[in-house]
């Protein structure tokens, strides 16, 4: 688990995105989602959709990385389904 | 079986968007992100009128996660990149959450552009000193030089309220919402075209339809959530297609099957001659 200073802010920042992809262009997505910062692929359904999430990192907030997946080639659409933020002490304090 | 709070966090953010996409996670995953401490009620997002559900998650009085609402007919559990703000708005460190008094030393002064915060008893009651001064109930036309802005989000309740204060308590019938000035040129264009003031279609259409003609409409970027349901619609049923019509190429061209970009202004409508 990174430690508090590897966050942008004082928060916990994640969101749960669901991605649609245009048929045929699956590996190249992949591949270009994979390279955005604090973005992780998690599963993938048989109809072209990725079940992605989305972290700050200490550069890169997710909001400006949720943005960047609807410029990646082949995405048709990113929904983001689960958001959750939080103040870093609560999470540190529980962990 | 131990995890941090943070992982169980992103489990639960899996968890959510993978069932939004009709997949079962195996059963340890949504078992783990079924406990914590968290409470959650209904909303609707207040962003744009799509009228999208969400679910609202408060842990210690303070909104931390938000949720696509899976029972909501309008979006089936899905959010647009908007919905990332419903929670954060309200944090924001530059929010304005005291009144603050344009003037100098506490006194109202419109020819100034300082401002001090003030108690919300005395802005209320400056407010209604002002308000009570325009309206000079000894001047016939005192009620006409106070009005209201309503809102297209307000709720039926607050525009009950609004419309009884100004017309039965203020008695000024200068009250309007936005609605009126948004939707006054579409529906004079709706009687002329079809003799009916409504927008024709209705969100089912999206399911249903088998053609689907955007013309000057940017939904995959200004209605991101009917938008998943018109790709989803085009890439499950077998002939649907998507025409796109627009001046310059916008994301719908992802999607569609007869993207068209025509000169604005163009004396013909470049759909007819297309189907001609």
């Amino acid at each position: 688990m990174p430690d508090a200073q590897s966050f942008l802010a004082d928060e916990f920042n994640i969101c749960g995105v669901l991605v649609q992809t245009k048929p045929g262009g699956l590996d190249d997505v992949i591949g270009a989602l994979s390279a955005l910062p604090g973005l992780e692929i998690h599963e993938r359904a048989g109809d072209g959709q990725l079940v992605v999430t989305i972290e700050d990192t200490a550069t890169d907030p997710a909001s400006e990385t949720l943005s960047r997946v609807f410029g990646v080639d082949g995405v048709l659409n990113a929904s983001l389904v689960y958001h959750h933020c939080e103040p870093i002490e609560d999470i540190l304090s529980e962990a | 079986m131990t995890m941090n709070r943070r992982d169980f966090i992103k489990t639960n953010a899996v968890a959510a968007t993978a069932a939004a996409a009709g997949l079962a996670l195996p059963a340890v995953k949504t078992a783990a992100a079924a406990q914590d401490g968290i409470r959650w009620d209904k909303g609707v997002c207040r962003f744009c009128g799509t009228g999208c559900g969400v679910l609202v998650g408060v842990k210690d009085g303070r909104v931390v996660a938000t949720q696509g609402d899976p029972d909501a007919p309008v979006n089936k559990g899905l959010n647009c990149i908007k919905g990332y703000f419903l929670s954060k708005i309200m944090y924001g460190r530059d929010r304005l959450t005291k009144p603050l008094l344009r003037g100098r030393n506490g006194k109202f002064d419109k020819n100034t552009n300082e401002f001090s915060e003030i108690g919300w008893d005395q802005a209320f009651d400056i407010m209604a000193e002002k308000w009570k001064a325009a309206i000079d109930p000894e001047d016939p036309k005192g009620a006409t030089r106070v009005g209201m802005f309503g809102s297209g989000q307000w709720t039926i309740w607050e525009g009950y309220a609004a419309s009884k204060f100004m017309k039965a308590g203020l008695r000024s019938n200068n009250i309007d919402p936005n609605a009126r000035h948004c939707m006054a040129s579409a529906v004079g264009a709706f009687m002329r075209a079809f003799g009916i003031d409504e927008p024709m279609g209705c969100y089912d259409d999206l399911e249903h339809a088998d053609v689907f003609v955007l013309w000057g409409a940017n939904m995959a970027e200004m209605h991101p959530i009917l938008w998943s349901r018109l790709t989803n619609t085009r890439l499950t049923k077998k002939g649907c297609e998507v025409h796109v019509l627009s001046t310059f190429e916008n994301r719908n061209f992802e999607l569609a099957d007869n993207g068209i970009v025509f000169t604005p202004q163009p004396d013909a409508p470049p759909a007819l001659h297309d189907a001609a």
